[in-house]
């Protein structure tokens, strides 16, 4: 199967997380915290690697106490507060000013930033005396986030945290990282976020639900390093609706909230924010880090002038003002809320989940023959569960026929097969030989020949002669050796493929790699219509074996 | 990188599997083959044939699905959990009783599986009715090995590969069948 990507992250999931791989690699990232610390490599991540890299995120930020990232921060203390703090966030609007304050807790070692927007010596306090429209931050700053399950895993909450990690591994790379020890974990977003990007921006994926939490305390240590523009729409994660984290830098940007002092910066990173939504809703690539920055630091720059620019927009009015002017920039997770459509978080994902659903039944459609017609999710099920049955019954059948033809498997076995089998494009016709054989009386005369002749005609035929004929032979499974020996055979398989090619098969090439499909077809329709004889030939086998020997 | 994609690069390199396949398979049935004693005449094959041939098929079907799934590998997940429970069979040794314990784990499997479904589905507060799907994807999840655990995408998914591989496997087969009629 050509899923070398897939392969690789599975085989990367199954070395770091074997306990979790049974399931598919969409599942949840709660299970992974729980797994060794490990820097998965983080250069080179895409879309497949997602899991990985989140991973890698979650053992990044469960390792925050670690050396590389507890040394920009300073005390890990104020990091493990933080991240309790984050996490214990409810779902609500989260303003512009408790980012920037959460902001300025963690960027203590900030540099390249607008130093006043940091406050490296803000304690929890202020984020957390901030009662922010019924948000609740449970301030208990002993309390790290032992696991990630605390996390409710919102869509929201989690989409807010992919389009953070975003703009964050974007800055990473740009600034002198003062996180240099933190490589791994401020690469992991970017990696996170091309996730997103590479279903090209249709796509919430499910993934990203459960990489948010992920990225979550990641975001921690890359957000200082990030245009307030960034931390902005990143503190939002806590479970707040995506159009609110657009939108959300414009909110409460007046607030009082801000007991630091920092109106002045609020307002600006508010102004900051929405400029850059709005920049962003007009470019939904991923920028490079490069632009996000030298952007950002324009919009501040504009924004100092005008600082109550952004302040006007409310919270709510905001994003539809933001879908409204120009489509709403999801660059995190690609997610557009069409016009007119409900441009909730929990609606998004719904929508990305059925869309995502509905392009896998469309493929099921082309692979299950005569399906093509049928509309409806039910009836393609029912069908498709047919389908897989007929499958398997036939799989019997075939097994309860060779362990009848199994005592004279004495022969050339592998040889003889494996030329056959290789000769990959005689499947389907004779397949539809053996059927239509089924209906008409098999001619004596073939039978009681071709076992003497079995062994004289085709053990001669080595595999190099399959090898040969492979792309000859396309009607002669069995006749490859012909020309060694057993003229019988060849010509008795050449009688019977003629009849089935006169059947109607699709004549033209029907042996084909790609016409396999409508050789399955045939082949099912043929089935279908013929179920009876199963059971009938079967006997037939065993009533011709007994009057043979 | 979309299914259809995936599926159709699989399609462009059908030989490989089926090669994988059919050179396992083979193998498979040379073992068994030594392994089933010959019947000592024609005529008693035909009177032991019933259960011995309904045994001997039960094997052989095993060998198919087993080399199927070994030739598929960890890539996927069905065949992942295929081979779970071939390995749990094998350890028991006793072929009837991994009919058995198939039955089981699929019930409980099912079980499990609806109760994650379920639970997937309230929280993302999922719209369409669950009961009126249900009964469909329940049955495909019977179906496809591994199904009872996966989300519906990915369950779609695996049965479409699944059914690539079954396909292939009949071809396979049925050309072995014809090869000795």
């Amino acid at each position: 199967m050509d899923r070398g990507g897939r392969d690789g992250i599975e085989q990367e999931l199954s070395n770091q997380d074997p306990i979790n791989y049974s399931s598919s690699c969409i599942s949840p990232v709660w299970p992974f915290c729980s797994t060794n610390i490990s820097n998965a490599p983080t250069s080179s991540v895409d879309p497949a690697h997602m899991p990985a890299v989140c991973k890698e995120n979650l053992i990044g930020s469960s390792s925050c106490s670690s050396a590389p990232v507890a040394d920009p921060f300073g005390p890990p203390a104020l990091w493990d507060q933080t991240t309790t703090a984050h996490t214990m966030v409810g779902y609500r609007d989260i303003t512009l000013q408790k980012n920037l304050t959460n902001l300025n807790i963690l960027g203590g070692a900030n540099i390249g930033l607008d130093p006043a927007l940091l406050r490296g010596d803000v304690g929890w306090n202020p984020p957390i005396s901030m009662p922010r429209e019924g948000i609740f931050l449970a301030n208990t700053p002993g309390m790290l986030p032992p696991s990630l399950t605390q996390i409710p895993a919102d869509s929201g909450f989690i989409e807010r945290a992919a389009r953070f990690s975003c703009f964050s591994g974007g800055g990473l790379g740009d600034t002198a990282n003062p996180l240099s020890g933190a490589d791994g974990i401020g690469v992991c977003p970017r990696g996170v976020v091309r996730m997103p990007i590479s279903v090209q921006g249709e796509v919430f994926p499910a993934n990203s639900v459960k990489l948010l939490p992920t990225i979550r305390d990641n975001i921690h240590i890359v957000e200082s390093s990030k245009d307030a523009v960034v931390r902005s729409e990143y503190i939002q994660y806590n479970g707040e609706q995506t159009k609110q984290v657009v939108g959300g830098s414009g909110d409460d940007s007046s607030g009082p909230e801000f007991n630091e002092g920092g109106d002045h910066d609020e307002n600006e990173e508010n102004g900051l924010g929405s400029k850059k939504r709005k920049r962003n809703g007009k470019d939904a690539e991923f920028r490079e880090p490069a632009e996000d920055l030298k952007e950002a630091n324009e919009t501040r720059q504009k924004l100092h002038q005008s600082p109550n620019s952004a302040s006007g927009k409310a919270a709510g009015k905001n994003n539809k003002q933001v879908s409204q002017a120009s489509e709403p920039p999801k660059e995190f997770i690609h997610v557009r809320a069409r016009r007119g459509q409900a441009t909730n978080s929990h609606s998004l994902a719904e929508r990305v989940r059925r869309e995502k659903i509905s392009e896998r039944m469309k493929f099921l459609q082309e692979l299950v023959p005569g399906c093509s017609k049928v509309t409806g999710k039910a009836v393609m099920l029912d069908e498709i569960i047919n389908y897989v049955q007929s499958l398997q019954r036939q799989v019997e059948f075939l097994s309860m026929k060779l362990a009848t033809v199994n005592p004279r498997l004495d022969f050339n076995i592998e040889g003889l097969l494996t030329k056959d089998i290789l000769h990959s494009r005689a499947g389907p016709s004779s397949i539809l030989g053996f059927f239509s054989d089924m209906t008409l009386p098999y001619p004596p005369p073939v039978h009681p020949s071709q076992p003497g002749l079995i062994p004289a005609g085709l053990s001669g035929t080595g595999i190099p002669d399959s090898l040969r004929d492979n792309h000859h032979d396309q009607i002669n499974p069995v006749g490859g050796g012909g020309s060694k020996g057993s003229a019988l055979l060849p010509n008795l398989w050449e009688d019977e493929l003629n009849h089935v090619v006169q059947m109607g098969f699709n004549g033209a090439d029907p042996l084909s790699s790609q016409d396999t499909s409508d050789g399955i077809e045939f082949l099912w329709s043929y089935y279908n219509a013929n179920l009876k004889f199963t059971v009938d030939s079967s006997q037939m086998f065993i009533g011709r074996y007994s009057c043979q020997s | 990188m979309t299914p259809p994609a995936r599926l159709n690069a699989s399609a462009s390199s059908p030989c490989r599997l089926r090669t994988r396949f059919v050179l396992r398979f083979l193998k498979t049935l040379v073992k068994i083959k030594r392994s089933t004693p010959p019947p000592p005449s024609p005529s008693l094959s035909l009177t032991s044939s019933p259960e011995k041939i309904g045994r001997h098929s039960q094997r052989i079907k095993l060998a198919a699905y087993s080399s199927m799934a070994r030739a598929v590998g960890q890539r996927r997940a069905w065949s992942r959990a295929l081979m779970l429970k071939l390995k749990l069979s094998d350890k028991r040794k006793n072929r009837y009783r991994w009919l058995a314990a198939r039955k089981m784990k699929q019930q409980k499997t099912l079980r499990r599986g609806c109760g994650r479904i379920l639970a997937t589905k309230r929280n993302r507060s999922e719209k369409g009715s669950p009961s009126r799907s249900c009964s469909g994807v329940d049955e495909l999840r019977r179906l496809v090995p591994g199904g009872e655990a996966m989300d519906l995408g990915v369950l779609l998914e695996e049965t479409a590969h699944f059914v690539r591989c079954l396909e292939t496997q009949v071809r396979v087969m049925s050309i072995i069948a014809d090869c000795f009629p």
